[in-house]
């Protein structure tokens, strides 16, 4: 059994989830500030990229998405290029997820395999396997970026595209990985081979240090046909998963990694420091 | 020249540990000057007092108020600068929670809200009465916040959150412009006491309103100046905000002794309030600038 595939006559992807969109449905991620920043959850079928540098949690954000669509009664395949399947299911368990058991009910697959069997997807690829297998809602590649291992920079536009596109008329709702060095400054150049425009939506985890702490921060950058947050959230990594709390309201320049308080809370700051008589630092 | 790796001074390896000349921020420095007003005002009163004859015999000639010219003043330099007072001491608050803010917020709104109501209301057909009197009695209220806010010894509320903070904000600033706008309606419908009255003079009244108003201003400068001075870290923020109560203060005194609205006393004391004004958007300046201890 397949994927569901558009009606006939249909043109273009959107054509994929006739109605839902209209209808407000959306495809949660479970995690509920992050479904509140994406008013409501992905857009069906979208391809989002989740780009971040090492240690921000995208590995563990994808997992979540997907567990989380097993619980929501839709089937999720994560494919891997790095970490090993005994890995990942120690990892997960750590968090009180369950992969194996997942697997065994049929509503999840882990595929640890090499990015050039993903170029290879075809009717009789490893992938088409699992998609007829299970019939995901959700996948989830971990990472795109190990595509350029095995793609010359000037294919690797057109490489992603077809993973997209390939993954987009089966009707998965597909969260690209990509290791990204530096997302900052005014260029928010997530990618350094231009595949910000290839996917509908991104997110982008950010180290941002305050206080001498490093700490993490969660952007909607792009969402394709929907409104989202537009404000940095900080969030972490807890022992449930991923935790996004409230806006960093009262900082600057977050963006570049370095903040600092907007001027008018710094002054406000000097302002109550100024008068009172115990000049302990509060804030 | 730009700050680089190769240009950064080494830290001197004698005096304090891990500050070095290019790291330490300018020391600030009081200026002698800026102070100078307040006592130039008090002499100005005080030969006017002698010049000028008594009320009764006073020459209208004398007095100058050109319509509106005062509006704008009060609105420029009492209203405006005590918004931004009572903005920052909002923002201030609801980041810091120190409860004095608030009292120093609410001081702040309470003479910049009378202050321009006062000021537009001067050259109501019916007299300048209504207008003084939300005028002194918006200085009073002004004046007794301030006052207890300087003595105000407690610390901040750590344990309210910032949403219930803005809502203390909101619900004492609220408070305030409430009885400000109810204040003015029953003045304006002449159901308060006189305070003024055209051709005699000032009242009893308007004499404990306005006096007691000029001493608690002198009362919340000096006491926020003994602040400054037995401080460690001399803020200039605090220098210049002493000093602008100081001068509102001494300007309200001066009006006090004025002979009629518009004469020479009464505008020496504008003067004072209006550089007090100015004062107190220095010491706000000095607050976004951050090079405000020494």
């Amino acid at each position: 059994m397949t994927a569901p595939r558009p009606k006939a006559g249909a043109s273009g992807f959107d054509q994929l989830f006739p109605g839902e969109t209209e209808k407000g449905l959306r495809v949660k991620t479970g995690i509920v500030e992050l479904d509140e920043m994406l008013r409501g959850g992905f857009m069906p079928g979208d391809a989002v990229m989740l780009a971040g540098s090492a240690g921000m949690g995208k590995t563990t954000l994808a997992l979540e998405y997907l567990v989380n669509g097993v619980s929501m009664g839709e089937p999720g395949i994560y494919v891997t290029f790095e970490e090993l399947p005994d890995q990942i299911y120690r990892d997960a368990k750590n968090f009180g997820w369950d992969l194996r058991r997942l697997e065994e009910e049929d509503r999840f697959r882990l595929i640890c395999t090499s990015p050039s069997l993903i170029l290879e997807s075809g009717e009789d690829s490893l992938l088409d396997d699992a998609l007829r297998d299970i019939q995901p809602r959700r996948l989830v590649i971990d990472s795109l970026s190990h595509l350029e291992l095995f793609v010359k920079n000037d294919d690797m536009r057109m490489e992603a595209y077809r993973v997209i596109r390939y993954l987009k008329t089966r009707g998965v709702s597909s969260m690209l990985l990509w290791e990204s060095t530096q997302i900052s400054g005014g260029s928010f150049s997530v990618t350094d081979v231009g595949l910000s425009f290839l996917v509908d939506c991104i997110i982008a985890l950010k180290p941002v240090e305050i206080e001498s702490s490093m700490r993490k921060a969660l952007v909607v950058l792009k969402m394709r046909g929907s409104n989202h947050d537009k404000r940095l959230r900080e969030y972490d990594i807890t022992s449930h998963g991923i935790e996004v709390s409230a806006p960093f309201t009262n900082y600057e320049g977050l963006m570049t990694g370095s903040p600092r308080r907007s001027v008018t809370e710094e002054a406000a700051n000097n302002w109550a420091m100024a008068f009172a008589k115990n000049k302990q630092k509060h804030s | 020249m730009p700050r680089t790796n190769r240009n950064i001074p080494e830290p001197n390896p004698v005096g304090r540990v891990g500050q070095t000349a290019g790291t330490l921020p300018p020391t600030w420095k009081p200026s002698i000057v800026v102070a100078a007003p307040l006592p130039l005002v008090i002499v100005s009163v005080a030969v006017f007092n002698l010049i000028l004859p008594p009320p009764a015999q006073f020459n209208k000639g004398l007095a100058f108020e050109p319509p509106y010219l005062n509006a704008i003043l009060y609105t420029i330099f009492l209203a405006l600068t005590s918004f931004i007072v009572a903005y920052i001491s909002f923002k201030s608050y609801v980041q810091n929670g120190w409860t004095f803010l608030v009292l120093l917020g609410s001081g702040a709104l309470a003479w910049g809200t009378t202050s321009l109501i006062a000021g537009w209301l001067t050259n109501l057909p019916t007299g300048p009465n209504p207008a003084i009197t939300i005028s002194n009695t918006g200085a009073l209220v002004a004046s007794i916040f301030h006052v207890v806010s300087s003595t105000w010894s407690r610390g901040p509320s750590t344990q309210k959150s910032a949403k219930i903070r803005r809502s203390i904000l909101i619900f004492a600033y609220g408070g305030v412009l409430g009885f400000i706008a109810l204040y003015a309606i029953v003045a304006l419908e002449g159901m308060t006491p006189a305070f003024f009255v055209p051709g005699v003079g000032q009242t009893v009244l308007r004499m404990v309103v306005l006096g007691s108003a000029a001493a608690l201003f002198a009362v919340a400068s000096i006491l926020f100046a003994r602040r400054y001075f037995s401080s460690q870290s001399r803020s200039s923020t605090l220098y210049w905000y002493f000093l602008a109560l100081g001068l509102t203060g001494v300007g309200l005194a001066a009006v006090f002794f004025g002979r009629a609205p518009g004469d020479p006393i009464s505008w020496t004391g504008r003067t004072a309030m209006f550089l007090g004004g100015t004062y107190f958007l220095k010491a706000v300046h000095t607050a976004f600038k951050g090079t405000s201890v020494r």
